[in-house]
């Protein structure tokens, strides 16, 4: 039984090995430790979703997880979905249909219908408001979010066709 | 931050795990998929000194159908459950009880048996483990392992029949009988929010009469209950919905719901009698859909 650990995590596909404190969730250990404020703080509690990022290739709540849980895993965030600053079609398309206003929902957003169209590359409009039920967001009234996950669905069907 | 400070280990071994909790006794809490325990440590609902993880006990991680039982290891998620072919094909109801709790990121770390260890009393799985009448099979560093009734289990809100000392290693359940229809049913605020009232039902019919029915609701008191008076429901006709409503009023006559931020104790014992009504015509439709809900 220990107070500090000391953890190998790789986030984005770059390793950082960092002795956190056991009550260090895994969103304050990216944020704070790592400077990757992406996954935003909203309730802390499981309920929003706005801290959703992907270990070893699923999304979870990352204030519903400690740092030390997360030792030896491999994760996602926003910050890892845009190449050489080149935004993936999914970011494309929340740009181009406006599928925010404040913003604070939209990293958890992205990457879950990101982990979605990974296991379905043509989603209902249906199917991602089923999946997108785990994240909230006040502005917007999700209609352009559904439009843009459709858009970003179909443009990557096509450039992979 | 926000949990209290803690120690953490995270044991490889069943027995490593034990010797924790026997050490620590209710200073210590183990952690599985950890999606309630570590929102009320958020909150300070709670404050455990020293977190026992067993995610790395592999031994626990075991997902066993067989024909008349499915075993469940103590660390496995909600998620694995929903996509397994076998539990898919044989253990239906099981998968109609987790596609209601919260959403796919949740279920993508909460376990089943974590579940049934919290003992939250407005929780799907407790209520389908007494409506099942599941086993658990509890483990102490120095008892050795006991079987307890899923039925015997809850004591109060949040409060079981484990000791301190004791982790439930898997639970048993088992397949719905022959002739069966099953049901679980809940209202809530919001799509797989907080139930304010829930009901699980299995009936066992011949033709359309009911034989048998177990009827166990949850969200309406501080433990899920295991309704003697279902009887009540026995000898009708499951198509009969007037005579069906007028039994579950029967059923939930002696409730006494909480009232708090999500509903009073009027609506809740409401609420908690539509329920059942619309369990069992649901149950009665999928009974006559032949092996898909047994």
């Amino acid at each position: 039984m220990e107070l500090n650990h000391r953890i190998s995590v790789t986030v984005n596909d770059e390793v950082h090995a960092i002795v956190v404190e056991s009550r260090l969730s895994l969103l304050d250990f990216l944020r704070e430790k790592l400077g990757l404020v992406g996954a935003h703080a909203g309730c802390e509690h499981g309920v929003c979703g706005t801290c959703t990022v992907i270990v070893d290739g699923k999304s979870v709540r990352s204030c519903l997880m400690l740092a030390v849980q997360a030792n030896g895993t491999s994760i996602q965030t926003v910050e890892g979905l845009a190449i050489d600053g080149e935004l993936s079609p999914l970011q494309e398309a929340f740009w181009n249909k406006q599928a925010l206003q404040c913003g604070f929902c939209t990293p958890g957003m992205l990457l879950r219908a990101t982990e979605l169209l990974r296991a379905n590359p043509d989603p209902s409009a249906a199917e991602i408001r089923e999946a997108l039920a785990s994240n909230l967001c006040r502005c917007t009234g999700y209609a352009f979010i559904i439009e843009a996950v459709l858009e970003a669905a179909a443009t990557t069907r096509e450039r992979t066709a | 931050m926000k949990p209290a400070p803690f120690k953490y280990a995270a044991p490889e071994t069943l027995s490593a795990a034990l010797e924790h909790l026997a050490q620590h006794g209710s200073e210590a809490r183990i952690i599985a998929g950890g999606q309630s325990l570590i929102a009320m440590m958020n909150l300070r609902q709670c404050e455990p000194k020293y977190l026992v993880d067993i995610n790395g006990i592999i031994a626990l991680n075991a997902i066993a159908p067989t024909p008349e039982t499915l075993t469940l290891g103590a660390t496995t998620r909600m998620a694995d459950v929903e996509d397994h072919p076998r539990i898919q094909r044989d253990y239906r109801f099981l998968l109609e009880a987790i596609k209601l709790i919260a959403t796919p990121p949740i279920r993508h770390r909460g376990t089943v048996v974590g579940s049934l260890a919290h003992g939250d009393p407005c929780a799907e799985l407790p209520a389908l483990a007494l409506c099942t009448d599941a086993v658990l099979v509890l483990q102490s560093a120095h008892r050795g392992v006991r079987e307890v009734k899923a039925r015997a289990f809850y004591q109060a809100s949040f409060a079981t029949r484990a000791e301190v000392d004791e982790a439930i290693i898997e639970v048993r359940i088992p397949r719905l009988p022959a002739r069966s229809g099953f049901a679980i049913l809940e209202t809530t605020r919001r799509y797989n929010g907080v139930a304010i009232a829930g009901v699980v039902a299995l009936i066992t019919l011949a033709e359309k009469i009911i034989q048998k029915a177990t009827i166990v609701l949850f969200g309406v008191a501080e433990i899920p209950l295991l309704c003697s008076s279902a009887k009540s429901l026995e000898g009708l006709s499951a198509d009969d919905s007037q005579l069906i409503f007028e039994a579950a009023t029967s059923i939930t006559a002696d409730l006494h719901p909480a009232s708090d931020v999500l509903a009073d104790a009027v609506y809740r014992k409401q609420a908690a009698t539509v329920l059942i009504q619309r369990a069992i015509g649901l149950a009665h439709e999928r009974s006559t859909q032949g092996d898909a809900w047994s």
